[in-house]
């Protein structure tokens, strides 16, 4: 007899037949199914294997086409130099480009007409047949049209013809006859002219170490000589590229799989099937979650294999040259430990793919969502290809980027141990966080209910609606009645923005929102959420947590302002605003900055409005809305990145712990940190504490403190499994 | 933290007992434009062990909600509902263990042929792997799939994949069959097969639940039949206590004067 049959709770482990497991019974069912695929296997497993022998395999045909195109491209000289001393002539003929595909032929013909003294400019070489203009120069045009008749004629693209010098003391000049209308003669005319050139400063050094006995201009010569080992070089010279090719590997093999394991079933008829079987849900979802893992993975493994045999073969010298040299055996244990440094990375996309492919009605649905995910990947992954960003623990926090910047690091021999430790706890935290998520996914009513569930989700985003109304309302009121007046007063317009209007706001949105919810407005606020162990532990992880993602926001400020440049002006204002607020008394600023905005504005985004949105909308949807809204409420597009994502994880804490509190310990403490980084630092030297790996790793401990123990959800209509009573606790109920 | 024994389901079906029983049932959903909607209104439903009940009305009627909700794949809102004996909102793995379930729309995997179709369900069920290799000799001889045991489903006629599906439906040998308008988009003979597996159910005891709107089916193999209209039961009984009630001869007539009654009781 089972004890517990609520589909999508807990059940890891659950046993079919024979002691097997669901788990892996669902995901070897899946990679069978995806390895009879031949489309997918093609790009999934097999393209990964061969991007790279295709790739520096057609580069290097390229290549020799592009030479047969040039000795195709070979121009026809015909020269006469004679007026040219011997010495002279010798050294122009050795450095005309007979082995570039120049044929060169000496021709008498050129001494008739073209030799006479009426060059257009002494020591000028080029001159253009084809341009037959003129008035009263008409010794040029006569040249001009027995140069044009001599190039037909002679079947030539150039005509080179020295003329003797016409006086003692001048030079004899050179002159080129082509037409610039023909790309022969323009190429012709070019060799020549380099020719002409590198033999003239050739001249003129000599004749200068003749004269002075040195040249003047070299008066001291600099060389540099790089000691980094071959491994190195090859290795940086692959960390430019790796953790980008690795992130969309990894995206696009496991993409496959997802879209197979998810968004078929539903296409083909089959989900229903499974749905019916006597297992958990989250056991078939994690089953499938291991066939997208696996599949990226071996996607990911196969590109690299292929790399390190491209690398054995020679043929990444189009790369860097290092890379022809770079011992196999070094290059396996780095690639090998930037793996294992990006797993917990593949993890998160293989859950990331999965959610977003099981919310597709069908495979092509499916396919439009992975496009944006795979832009979102890449947009994190490339800051890796600049040199110039520098690993720190703080960037490291940051999902895909911080373990693409360790991949690269780690490629080049240079990783240093405790970001990379940063980049690896986060980023298992966030996988967890994702798998967590995945238990969802399989939620039948959405996914079976088709057209009923978009009629039944039109009707119930009626308390979505009403909510965003009210984030609106307070966005609106915020930006517009509450700068002006803060441009009347900084300080009490500050004080009347946030305690008048938002927290007024915040508190009718409660009591309307509480109304159509059944919820007395306390709890829409989140104020009686929550278990008091459960908010006590969200509370403490969040003050430990804050300070360390103040600093965060601050780096993420700085990545962007490489993409989307502050104007001056604004950020002078901005500066001047703070400036203003935080020099006053440390408890009038710290109420202004940290104390003041994290209660109002908490209570308002994080408390009625979520509640609000909790009801009728996914936890997806409900973190993107409110965190916009959040966002929005700053009133800045430069703050809008750092602002949402603050957002984003306030969100996720109050649908985690239930309760407000936690939030805003939260908020405080994030903002506290700029005033105290103000007032109490001027050196700095706390910042720089703060920025130091081991407050990074308590940032992590905070928030897996605050964020993974799941105490109470904020109720939704949506129910994420068939037996979810829509109960909410009677205490909170309206009397 | 759960696990499934590798058993037969425990409870043995015994004949006139209750299979299916809905108390109360609600379902609802809302609509933008129409606002609240209740596909399941209040719905009552006892069909019992080697029975076949029907479940007879229009489009939109809430039949498929309800078979749905009795198979776990959607919560009720309100109201009880019990399967084999088991809750389906505090039991439904139990439910599902008892439950063959088939669907118009239920599809099978393109890439796997008949037999991996059904150990890979089987093996869902916890079944032995030696009963399981027996089972399905057992059914691939009942369903005449001999010819194409080893095809993959892709390449498969629409008849050979229905014969699938159903041997699917009831590899663990489930006490309640529903099934949700079976013979929608099946051809005649299809069509023919799939009422004469019906019919075998019964005799052995066992309950089959199915929806359906073709009248014809309905009165050829059901002993009871419900009509359902607008979420709520209108009626149930045997044929002759519906034309007794109704006073009208064939079940078109009989199912037109249960709406009736009902849209003017709705008008009123």
């Amino acid at each position: 007899m089972t004890t517990s049959s609520r589909p999508g709770a807990g059940g890891s482990g659950a046993r079919a037949s024979g002691g097997r497991s669901v788990v892996a019974l669902v995901a070897r069912g899946e990679l069978l199914r995806l390895l009879r695929d031949r489309k997918a296997v093609f790009f999934a497993l097999v393209l990964p294997l061969l991007l790279y022998p295709l790739l520096f395999l057609g580069s290097e045909k390229l290549g020799q086409a592009s030479e047969r195109r040039m000795e195709d491209q070979s121009v026809a000289i015909a020269a006469n130099l004679e007026a040219l001393d011997g010495d002279l002539r010798q050294q122009l003929l050795d450095r005309l480009p007979a082995p570039d595909g120049a044929t060169f032929s000496i021709a008498d013909e050129l001494l008739e007409g073209l030799t006479d003294g009426a060059a257009p400019e002494a020591g000028a070489v080029g001159e253009d047949a084809s341009n037959a203009g003129g008035d009263d120069h008409s010794g040029e045009d006569a040249q001009r049209e027995r140069a044009s008749e001599l190039l037909e004629e002679l079947a030539v693209d150039l005509l080179l013809v020295a003329r003797p010098s016409d006086s003692e003391g001048s030079p004899p000049v050179i002159v080129a006859w082509f037409r610039r209308n023909d790309e022969s003669g323009m190429r012709a005319s070019q060799l020549i002219g380099s020719a002409v050139s590198d033999l003239s400063t050739t001249l003129f050094e000599a004749r200068l170490v003749e004269l002075l006995g040195v040249d003047p201009a070299q008066s001291f010569a600099a060389t540099s000589e790089d000691v980094a080992s071959v491994a190195d070089s090859a290795g940086l010279a692959l960390g430019k590229l790796l953790p980008l090719i690795a992130v969309l590997v990894v995206l696009s093999g496991g993409a496959f799989a997802a879209l197979e394991a998810f968004a078929a079933e539903r296409e083909v008829g089959t989900l229903e099937t499974l749905l019916v079987q006597p297992v958990e849900r989250i056991d078939i979802a994690r089953g499938k979650l291991i066939a997208v893992l696996a599949t990226g993975l071996a996607a990911w493994i196969g590109n690299a294999a292929s790399l390190i045999a491209c690398a054995a073969g020679g043929l990444l010298a189009t790369i860097d040259e290092g890379l022809a040299d770079a011992p196999v055996a070094v290059l396996i244990g780095r690639v090998g430990l930037g793996t294992v440094i990006m797993l917990p990375t593949i993890a998160l996309i293989a859950s990331v793919l999965g959610m977003v492919s099981a919310r597709a009605r069908s495979y092509r649905e499916g396919q439009n969502y992975i496009l944006p995910l795979t832009l979102a990947g890449m947009a994190l992954a490339s800051p890796a290809a600049a040199a110039d960003v520098v690993f720190d623990p703080l960037l490291a926090l940051i999902p895909v980027l911080g373990p693409s910047l360790a991949m690269r690091d780690a490629l080049a021999g240079s990783l240093a141990p405790v970001p990379a430790l940063v980049a690896l706890a986060s980023s298992a935290v966030y996988a967890l966080l994702a798998l967590r998520g995945i238990a969802n996914t399989l939620d039948a009513e959405r996914l079976l209910q088709g057209a009923d569930v978009d009629a039944e989700a039109g009707a119930r985003r009626a308390h979505a609606r009403r909510a965003i109304l009210w984030g609106g309302v307070g966005v609106g009121a915020v930006l517009l009645i509450g700068s002006w007046l803060q441009s009347k007063d900084l300080v009490w317009g500050l004080v009347a923005t946030l305690w008048g209007l938002a927290l007024g706001i915040a508190l009718l949105a409660a009591r309307d929102l509480g109304k159509k919810l059944d919820l007395r407005p306390a709890a829409v606020l989140g104020l009686t959420g929550g278990s008091p162990v459960g908010v006590g532990l969200g509370v403490c992880g969040a003050l430990l947590a804050g300070p360390g993602l103040g600093q965060m926001a601050g780096k993420v400020l700085e990545l962007q302002e490489r993409v989307l440049p502050m104007p001056t002006v604004d950020a002078g204002a901005m500066e001047q605003v703070f400036a203003a607020l935080l020099d006053r008394p440390l408890i009038v600023a710290l109420f202004l900055v940290a104390i003041s905005p994290a209660i109002c504005e908490e209570l308002l985004f994080r408390g009625a409005v979520l509640t609000g949105l909790r009801r009728d909308l996914s936890v997806g949807k409900t973190l993107g809305w409110q965190a916009l809204l959040f966002a929005l409420a700053h009133g800045s597009v430069h703050r809008l990145v750092p602002t949402a994502s603050l957002g984003l994880i306030l969100g996720l804490l109050r649908l985690r712990t239930g309760s407000i509190l936690p939030c805003i310990a939260l908020h405080a403490s994030y903002n506290g940190v700029l005033v105290a980084a103000t007032q109490m630092d001027p050196e700095g030297r706390a910042a720089s504490l703060l920025q130091h790996p081991a407050w990074m790793l308590a940032t992590i401990a905070g928030l897996a403190l605050a964020l993974l123990p799941r105490q109470a959800a904020v109720e939704s209509t949506t129910p994420t499994t068939p037996t979810k009573p829509n109960a909410v606790p009677t205490a909170d109920r309206q009397p | 933290m759960t696990s499934i024994d590798p058993q037969r389901p425990a409870a043995e079906p015994v004949k006139g007992e209750s299979a299916v029983r809905t108390e109360a049932l609600t379902k609802l959903y809302a609509d933008a434009k129409r606002g609240e909607v209740r596909a399941l209104d209040g719905l009552d439903l006892d069909c019992k062990y080697g029975e076949i009940y029907g479940l007879l009305g229009p489009n939109g009627a809430g039949k498929s909600t309800t078979l749905r909700i009795l198979a776990t794949m959607l919560a009720p809102t309100s109201g009880r509902a019990t399967v084999a004996g088991y809750d389906v909102a505090s039991d439904s793995l139990a439910v599902r263990r008892n439950v063959g379930f088939l669907s118009a729309s239920t599809g099978l995997y393109p890439r796997l042929d008949v037999r991996e179709t059904l150990e890979y369900f089987g093996r869902m069920h916890g079944l032995e792997e030696r009963a399981l290799a027996d089972r399905i000799d057992e059914l691939i001889e009942a369903f005449r799939m001999d010819s194409y045991v080893t095809r993959r489903c892709e390449h498969m006629s629409s008849g050979q994949k229905q014969r699938v599906s159903i041997a699917r439906a009831v590899l663990h040998d489930p006490t309640v069959l529903i099934l949700d308008e079976p013979t929608t988009g099946l051809d005649i003979l299809s069509t023919s097969d799939m009422i004469d597996f019906i019919a075998s159910r019964k005799d052995s005891g066992r309950c089959v639940l199915f929806s359906t709107h073709v009248l014809s089916e309905a009165e050829r193999l059901c002993d009871r039949i419900g009509i359902i209209h607008h979420g709520r039961l209108l009626g149930s009984g045997t044929l002759p206590e519906l034309r007794e009630r109704t006073g009208a001869e064939y079940l078109d007539g009989i199912f037109r004067a249960f709406v009736e009654v009902d849209e003017r009781a709705h008008i009123a």
